[in-house]
């Protein structure tokens, strides 16, 4: 056989193995009801409720700063970072936390933010006009 | 309703600007169909005659238009002309000159000009060097050119609903939004700009951009003289220049990449130089694949193998460039980064510019398959070129698995078109997933350059394969032997990383032993024993940071037991001046001082053994940014230690709510309990935990917050603040200010007793209601000079320059004078006054002094209100005030205000993070190395073409392998 067919079937054959591997390491956003009874780590996107309490006592815990969210089924949960609060963490608009769902919260071992560009205010003023 | 007429646009920038931007959309429109036709005429043996100088022209008539676009909207952005919306997004007054060019490329459209000028100085280069090639190869950067131009045409086609092509950078803000404020004529006049982020305004944004940018321009080169030799079948001709070129795009592109590192290591505070985001991901992909085109071209050239590898790695090298600016810039990356940008209506013509120049090389190579050259013969296993395209095969691996990781958004957007409804594919652990792929390559492309530097071309001869085996095997062992010695030092058991720590020892040795045992000459081995070895430490950097990276500020005694090891916090609160013991190190909050929008703090490190001793002592400054407007915080930005084997990396997660942001600011005040004292000077009062005293009051206090500027009224009180049942006082000094009909209060914490002490607005009343109960007396006195006042002599001893008096603050470009009275009792008892009369910015302004006579009470004021420099006489006025009016002042103190004299800090140790900086370094060096080499050897073989003689087209001996000769028009 030749090298080269060697080389190739090797690499297809790699391939595939990492396609499938790699496929259990995603997932889709959940919602916190997916997000309960599932009991691995998901991501949820969702929006900063705002009505509710924003806590970060730094003097107390700087390791431990809570939030809600709004999932995308309406459903509000509370959400906590082990972590220092990120910055600017009220501006944003979207929140995706990164955790598995605990007892009593959803304990997220990352969030990242979507904050407003200042184009999309230009956007929003543009679709206004128009 | 008439028109409005606007007053102060300068309109004819604008319209300067749209017209040169048609006119280098056609001239590349030019430059492309004219290179077209002339290279076609050359490929039928015809002379290109006029339409070759036309290609050059058009060509160059567009760089200048390009040029031309870069320097106006520049210079609008220095001039501030804020009715642009571009210059209103990106600058305002208040920004250095250097941060306008940071600001310049921040935007879509400044960014796509650097891309562009890029392209237009890189064509002009080949125009200038290459005779041979550069019909095509500018025919065909021209084509792209035209493209990205039309992304900055900003013109609406009356197509459908309206198309809109591209988006000009000289818009008028009033074109773009609609709001009240253009409903008046001179609306410029009210504008401001909105400034660049805080955390661009850094050294690297200023350079990491436009390098950043030549790298990603620099890559069409490649691209342009792959597609020219398909086009005109000149298959190996190419190989020569196409390698010089994509050296040096490697070489730049890796370095643009880097310093992105560095800048996010630097100066952002996520603790790292790599995390993996979609937008770093864009950039490192084509950057593999050049690399890989870089190994297969060089195997082309010297054995004739892998010419159709070269050219589709090239093609492919250029696609990613063009799919990384559709991820950046689309928007789609919205949901998984945090630095795309936002769309602004180019997706549909990114996407046919990703088609299009995904289209030409499939077309051109379809349609040239066959007739490229390939060997009949396979590769022997133990050639170079057999394991060095392994090699390339890998990095094809690796760019196409973080390709498709990065593009799940994009599939998920293809799905919702389709209108799939499978939900939103996402990676959980992104930076574990990439690395768990990654580490593999890293492991096989350190045994692959290993094996390749060892090997020959075309496979070992005789006994040259013994002698090889032999020290491949020492090398192997050694690397081996290191490697099992790291894991046990990273006390990290996983056979990966003992895996990757042998294959960067092999990759380092084998490089070693190949720069001191090559025949070649020293120039061709620098430049791939420095690339080589610069990758092999590159892993070793990676595997040290990364595996042994901890956190000092992880107060793992403090939380045994309570949370699992992983839920322990990296952040640690420090109180201003009390030393904490954490992780090998004593940590001190030394103090924190405001200058401008930035609070600088200093923190103290002391080495602490484990047995206790303490070694070296260092103090960092990380420090944190306000916006301008000082409503909140911008940025936190870290500060570093070096050592060579490690680095303490330091940055501020949390600051108390006074320090954090206005509105926390304003709600901590809020928060307070103020209760209010009427005291006089020297009375004092008793709340319920403290007595409070009133020491002075004082019309030129100083506050730390307080910067004084002229034309303030100012007014701060000292205040002794004793705990009831102890004996420990505290002094604070509360500050109230008048500016321009505004009231400023700037209160005065005291941590120790969780208390805050304030001058409420009233105590202006009180104060000058009492100056002007005051009966002042004037007097004018020469140096030497006395007077009478009541029963005693004032006298006026002498002018001092350096003033004494406390309540004199100086500020730059203050003259200063002060006169030093004594006033004499019958007793002969004396009392000092000195007021001082001070010269600021052309006002006359004064400083008054007072002060108790001991032995009746009264309190005698004195101000300097004038001075007559020709005659010196200096004009005075004195008062008496009796102990009975002496005013009381409205005093404020609040015994609920928890201390805000601490940080929260996060603080980790990198070991061996120099290395990987070294390592990169050295590797991309390497590639410029080869470059000159490159170089060097064209000039040599222009000297050898000169002489009449030809080179054999037979002779084939290594190491370079004379250029295989095909007729050059």
């Amino acid at each position: 056989m030749k090298k080269s067919t060697i080389i190739a079937a090797v690499c297809i054959a790699l391939a595939g193995v990492i396609i499938v591997s790699a496929a259990g390491q995603t997932s889709t956003y959940a919602t916190f009801a997916e997000a309960s009874t599932s009991g691995t780590t998901v991501k949820v996107v969702g929006e900063l409720d705002r009505e509710r309490p924003i806590e970060y006592d730094p003097a107390t815990n700087p390791n431990y700063f809570s939030f809600f969210i709004k999932d995308a089924d309406g459903a509000t949960e509370k959400v906590v970072l082990l972590q220092a609060k990120p910055q600017d963490f009220e501006l944003s608009e979207q929140i995706v936390v990164t955790g598995e769902m605990a007892d009593e919260a959803f304990v997220a071992s990352d969030v990242l933010l979507k904050c407003p560009s200042k184009y999309k205010d230009e956007m929003i003023a543009l679709k206004a006009e128009g | 309703m008439t028109e409005l007429i606007y007053v102060g646009e300068h309109l004819g920038a604008g319209a300067l600007g749209r017209a040169l931007v048609v006119l280098a959309f056609v001239a590349a429109l030019v430059a492309t169909a004219s290179g077209i036709v002339a290279t076609q005429r050359q490929r039928r043996g015809q002379v290109a005659g006029g339409w070759g100088a036309i290609t050059g022209w058009s060509f160059a008539v567009q760089g200048v238009g390009i040029a031309g676009v870069m320097t106006l909207l520049f210079t609008m952005m220095t001039q501030h002309w804020y009715e642009y919306q571009y210059v209103q997004a990106h600058v305002n007054d208040d920004l250095a000159f250097k941060y306008v060019f940071t600001a310049f490329w921040e935007g879509q459209e400044g960014s796509f000009l650097l891309w562009l000028v890029w392209h237009a100085v890189l064509g002009g280069v080949v125009w200038a060097t290459n005779k041979s090639w550069r019909l095509p190869v500018v025919a065909i950067i021209a084509s792209a050119q035209v493209v990205l131009l039309s992304m900055l045409l900003g013109l609406y086609l009356p197509f459908g609903e309206g198309f809109k092509l591209g988006s000009s950078p000289f818009l008028l803000l009033r074109e773009v939004m609609d709001a009240p404020i253009f409903g008046q004529s001179d609306y410029v006049s009210l504008l401001e700009g909105k400034g660049l982020n805080p955390l661009l305004q850094n050294y690297w944004m200023l350079i990491h951009p436009p390098t950043l940018f030549l790298g990603f321009a620099s890559t069409i080169v490649p691209f342009a003289f792959a597609m020219a030799a398909l086009w005109t079948g000149r298959h190996k001709a190419w190989l020569t220049p196409a390698l010089k070129w994509s050296l040096f795009s490697a070489g730049i592109l890796g370095i643009g990449i880097l310093m992105g590192g560095a800048w996010a290591y630097e100066a952002l505070n996520f603790g790292g130089y790599w995390a993996w985001d979609p937008v770093e991901n864009a950039s490192l992909v084509p950057w593999l694949l050049l690399v890989a085109g870089i190994h297969t071209n060089l195997i082309a050239r010297a054995t004739g193998h892998s010419v159709r590898s070269t050219y589709i790695f090239y093609a492919l090298t250029f696609v990613a460039i063009i799919y990384s600016s559709f991820l950046t810039r689309s928007g789609i990356l919205g949901e998984t980064s945090v630095h795309a940008f936002v769309e602004m209506g180019l997706e549909a013509q990114l996407t046919f510019l990703l088609l299009a120049f995904t289209a030409l090389p499939l077309v051109l190579l379809a349609l040239r398959w066959n007739a490229i050259p390939t060997k009949a013969q396979e590769e022997k296993t133990a050639s170079r070129e057999f394991w060095m395209f392994l090699g390339s095969l890998v990095l094809l691996f690796s760019a196409g698995m973080i390709t498709v990781s990065t593009s799940l958004p994009v599939f998920n957007k293809l799905a919702d078109a389709a209108g799939l409804d499978i939900g939103h594919l996402t990676i959980n652990e992104p930076v574990a997933h990439y690395n768990r792929y990654q580490l593999w390559v890293g492991v096989f492309m350190g045994l692959f350059t290993g094996v390749a530097q060892y090997l020959r071309w075309r496979g070992l001869r005789g006994d040259e394969a013994r002698r090889t085996l032999g020290r491949l095997a020492i090398c192997f062992g050694v690397s081996l032997v290191l490697a099992l010695l790291t894991a046990r030092y990273l006390a990290d058991t996983a056979y990966q990383f003992t895996a990757l720590a042998f294959a960067a020892y092999f990759a380092i040795l084998a490089n070693v032993d190949y720069l001191l045992t090559s025949k070649t000459s020293l120039w061709q081995r620098a430049g791939s024993f420095a690339s080589h070895v610069g990758f092999g430490l590159l892993l070793i950097g990676v595997l040290f940071s990364g595996l042994n990276k901890h956190h000092i500020s992880k107060n793992t005694f403090a939380m045994e037991g309570l949370l699992s090891e992983e839920q322990i916090g990296k952040n640690v609160v420090l109180v201003k001046g009390l030393p904490m013991v954490i992780n090998g190190y004593e940590v001190t909050y030394l103090g924190d001082s405001l200058s401008g929008n930035r609070r600088d703090f200093e923190i103290g490190y002391r080495e602490l053994s484990r047995e206790g001793e303490i070694g070296r002592a260092f103090t960092l400054a990380p420090y944190a940014l306000y916006t301008n407007d000082f409503a909140k915080i911008a940025s936190m930005n870290p500060d570093t230690r070096h050592y060579w084997d490690h680095d303490v990396f330091t940055h501020i997660t949390a600051l108390p709510p006074a320090s954090q942001s206005a509105e926390q600011a304003a709600a901590f005040e809020d928060s307070l309990r103020y209760e209010r004292y009427e005291l006089p000077v020297g009375a004092s009062a008793k709340t319920t935990k403290h007595e409070v005293t009133l020491l002075e009051v004082n019309e030129h206090p100083s506050h730390p917050d307080y910067a004084p500027e002229p034309g303030d009224i100012a007014l701060g009180a000292r205040v002794k603040v004793k705990q009831l049942n102890f004996d420990s006082a505290q002094y604070a000094e509360p500050v109230v200010v008048l500016r321009e009909n505004l009231v400023y209060s700037f209160p005065a914490q005291i941590n120790a007793f969780n208390s805050r002490v304030q001058l409420p607005e009233a105590a202006f009343e009180a104060h000058f209601g009492r100056e002007e109960a005051l009966d002042y007396r004037e007097v004018k006195l020469k140096m030497g000079d006395a007077t009478k006042i009541g029963d005693r002599i004032v006298q006026f001893r002498l002018y001092e320059t350096e003033v004494t008096n406390p309540g004199y603050a100086a500020v730059e470009g203050d003259v200063a004078v002060e006169a030093q009275l004594t006033v004499t009792d019958a007793n002969n008892q004396h009392l000092d006054l000195a007021p001082v009369f001070v010269v600021r910015d052309r006002a006359k302004v004064n400083v008054k002094d007072s002060r108790v006579d001991p032995a009746t009470g009264e309190r005698w004021h004195a101000r300097f209100a004038s001075l007559d420099p020709s005659s010196g006489t200096a004009t005075l006025q004195i008062a008496v005030e009796p102990l009975a009016t002496s005013t009381a002042y409205p005093i404020e103190i609040a015994e609920n205000a928890s201390r805000g004299d601490w940080i929260v800090l996060e603080a980790t140790v990198f070991p061996g993070i120099n290395v990987f900086w070294v390592g990169s370094i050295l590797m991309l060096a390497g590639l410029l190395i080869s470059m000159g080499f490159r170089m060097r050897e064209r000039v040599q073989l222009r000297g050898r073409e000169a002489k009449p003689r030809r080179v054999s087209p037979t002779r084939t001996v290594a190491p370079t392998p004379a250029p295989t000769l095909e007729p050059a028009e």
